[in-house]
């Protein structure tokens, strides 16, 4: 018998404060925007707006003082994934996807807690290759010049 | 009947027939993997359908629905661990009946009765959309504003746990369908000086962002080691035996398929409800719970049987009820075919053509499930955390295929992100999409009718269609009111069970 792989990561109520502030702060520059409108293009951007203020406040009145489960990642792993997402986004312009993908996905396995080392090379070795074989020579799909696979 | 049948020779077309076999395919393997879901998958797809036939892109999206649907039972009944939200009520017997040495017994039962729930299912989307569609000729912009209004309303409330970050939800989705160019006036909405979504927020970028990111980062904080499950042992069904579970089927069919019509339920919710009416329709219940296959059985017909009938109020009215169906609804808006009763009209051989993709997909998948059912059982041994970065670089290759534009990356980066942080803080994301797609065409609507009205308000509830909508929406709002108080009153009363008042001593 095995066990699930993930329990769930737990989100404390500083945190959901901070979340529906941001709702709120949302709510608040559609409302602004608003303002800009005229006749009828108004009416929907003021409703969504003021909705937004008043149920992030709601939700923020019934924050309970006491840590919450999740069924999303913890909020290191998240934040970090999207970190190098990121930085996969800006490499990706220069070096070509796949070559930035030699390098992110190892990465990604890392921070996924994944140690072994000869088994996430061969992975990623082999889904860059398929990638390459189905994106640019199957589809020929065009992105950015590759670095490794494609030459510049 | 004779609409219906025109569609079949363009479904029975190869490249059609290929990408029926490959989204059952990915469908099932998807589903296999614990963590991933159909939604994810089609979220994953849809940025790469904009190069396809309508019926190519359509066909490989209901492959992957019915297919991911009965994937989700092959960690439930080897593993203890749903595969997908919909399999909860698969593992209650499905786990139990592998543990005695019946695995492979338990995983056909699963097949043909998930295979049983998505034939009915479809039969019912061809009985059922085109009936619907004629009754919406009758709506004008005040009704469909007010159908706009009911599925928003619906699902918002009936998804969250808290009604407050439902809708917040839903408005977040509208404000997204908001941003760009005023369809009317042409004046620029919610663009805050970024040039690159002055002509609105691709729906591609849009689903892909909220549906596949967070489930992938969700990954990375598994464990590390991997799901392992029992073996495949035992005997497989006999086609008596499976005939045996014909009543089980149409009983929890029905339910499948009457759940899926109502906004906001889903096949966690079908499966969970025809597994418990077929342990109270059971004359001997005993073995429930410890391995009796009509629990599989009743799980997989009911959450499969949603499936179909989830898409009638897609199709006919525009209107998606669940996550899965805005995918599919985004799938067609990217081909250029806006659901409605327009396109039965205009577009009949793609509509009833995708209707038999979704029986055809229910047959391929019995075919599927029993010749790879070996290889399928291997998915469970993925490690998470080396697929999870896998299908980023696949959402980042879709997104930029998609579009051709960095910028696009970007946006779809902060969907994810915002998803990501709005889920640990308990907002549904469903009712953001729904809210995206339906956000729109609720305001087209009330314009539409106030231009016509000359700004009367009471144009909008002049028809008994639209005061009927109303009442809906105002009783679907109090529901979460009356579950409070319902919540109040149940606890007022145990707790008087618990310290009854003292007795008064006559005198």
């Amino acid at each position: 018998m095995s066990t699930p792989p993930y329990h769930g990561a737990q989100v404390g109520a500083g945190e959901r404060l901070l979340v529906h502030a941001a709702v709120a702060a949302l709510g608040g520059a559609v409302l602004w925007d608003s303002f800009s409108q005229q006749g009828a293009s108004a009416y929907f951007p003021t409703a969504i707006g003021c909705g937004l203020i008043l149920l992030s406040a709601v939700s923020a009145l019934k924050v309970v003082p006491r840590r919450l489960l999740t069924s999303e990642a913890t909020l290191v792993k998240g934040l970090g994934g999207l970190a190098l997402l990121a930085v996969f986004a800006l490499l990706a312009g220069e070096a070509g996807f796949l070559s930035t993908a030699l390098l992110f996905i190892p990465a990604m396995a890392l921070l996924g807690g994944d140690r072994n080392v000869p088994r996430v090379a061969l992975a990623t070795v082999s889904f860059v290759a398929l990638a390459y074989v189905v994106f640019h020579v199957v589809f020929a799909q065009s992105f950015p010049p590759e670095f490794i696979l494609g030459g510049r | 009947m004779t609409e219906v049948l025109s569609g079949l020779p363009a479904a029975l077309g190869v490249e059609s027939l290929l990408a029926m076999l490959a989204g059952t395919l990915a469908g099932i393997a998807v589903g296999a993997i614990p963590g991933l879901t159909a939604t994810l998958a089609m979220a994953l797809l849809l940025p790469f359908t904009y190069t396809m036939d309508p019926l190519q892109s359509l066909g490989m999206m209901a492959g992957i629905y019915n297919g991911a649907m009965y994937g989700g039972a092959i960690p439930a009944i080897l593993a203890r661990i749903p595969g997908t939200p919909s399999a909860v009520a698969t593992v209650f017997d499905g786990f139990p009946l592998a543990q005695s040495g019946r695995a492979k017994f338990a995983l056909h039962v699963a097949l043909v009765s998930s295979a049983a729930g998505s034939f009915l299912s479809a039969v019912a989307l061809m009985l059922l959309a085109p009936p619907l569609v004629e009754f919406a000729l009758q709506f004008g912009p005040a009704e469909y504003f007010w159908v706009a209004v009911f599925g928003l309303t619906s699902v918002s409330l009936l998804l969250a746990g808290a009604p407050a970050k439902g809708l917040a939800s839903a408005l977040i989705g509208i404000a997204i369908g908001l941003v760009g160019m005023d369809m009317i006036t042409g004046a620029e909405r919610l663009v805050f000086g970024v040039r690159h979504v002055a002509g609105g927020i691709d729906l591609a970028v849009l689903l892909t962002g909220l549906f596949a990111v967070p489930p992938a980062l969700a990954m990375l904080s598994a464990t590390g080691k991997h799901a392992e499950g029992l073996g495949m042992t035992g005997p497989g069904i006999k086609v008596r035996q499976a005939l045996g579970f014909a009543r089980t089927w149409l009983r929890s069919g029905l339910i499948g398929v009457t759940v899926g019509v109502m906004p906001g339920a889903g096949g966690n919710f079908a499966g969970i409800l025809g597994y418990s009416e077929e342990k109270r329709a059971a004359r001997d219940d005993s073995m429930f719970g410890k391995g009796d296959p009509r629990g599989v059985a009743a799980s997989e017909c009911a959450n499969n049987a949603d499936n179909a009938s989830s898409l009638i109020p897609t199709l006919a009215l525009g209107v998606p009820g669940n996550s899965v169906a805005a995918l599919m609804m985004g799938a067609m808006l990217i081909q250029g075919l806006n659901p409605g009763p327009a396109l039965f009209s205009q577009h009949g051989d793609v509509v009833y053509g995708f209707m038999w993709q979704m029986l055809f997909t229910a047959l391929l998948m019995l075919t599927l499930g029993f010749a790879g059912a070996k290889v399928f059982v291997h998915m469970l041994r993925i490690p998470s955390a080396l697929l999870a970065p896998m299908i980023l670089v696949v959402c980042l290759l879709g997104t930029y295929a998609s579009t051709n534009s960095l910028g696009d990356i970007w946006l779809m980066l902060a969907f994810g992100g915002l998803a990501f942080m709005l889920s640990r803080a308990g907002y549904p994301i469903a009712p953001i999409v729904l809210g995206a797609i339906l956000g729109p065409m609720a305001e087209s609507s009330f314009r539409q009718a106030l231009l016509i009205s000359q700004g009367d308000p009471l144009r909008f509830v002049s028809s008994p269609i639209s005061v009927v909508l109303v009442i809906a929406i105002v009783t679907v709002a109090t529901l979460p009111l009356g579950r409070i108080l319902w919540r109040r009153l149940r606890a007022r009363d145990a707790r008087r069970a618990e310290h009854p008042p003292p007795l008064r001593k006559d005198r």
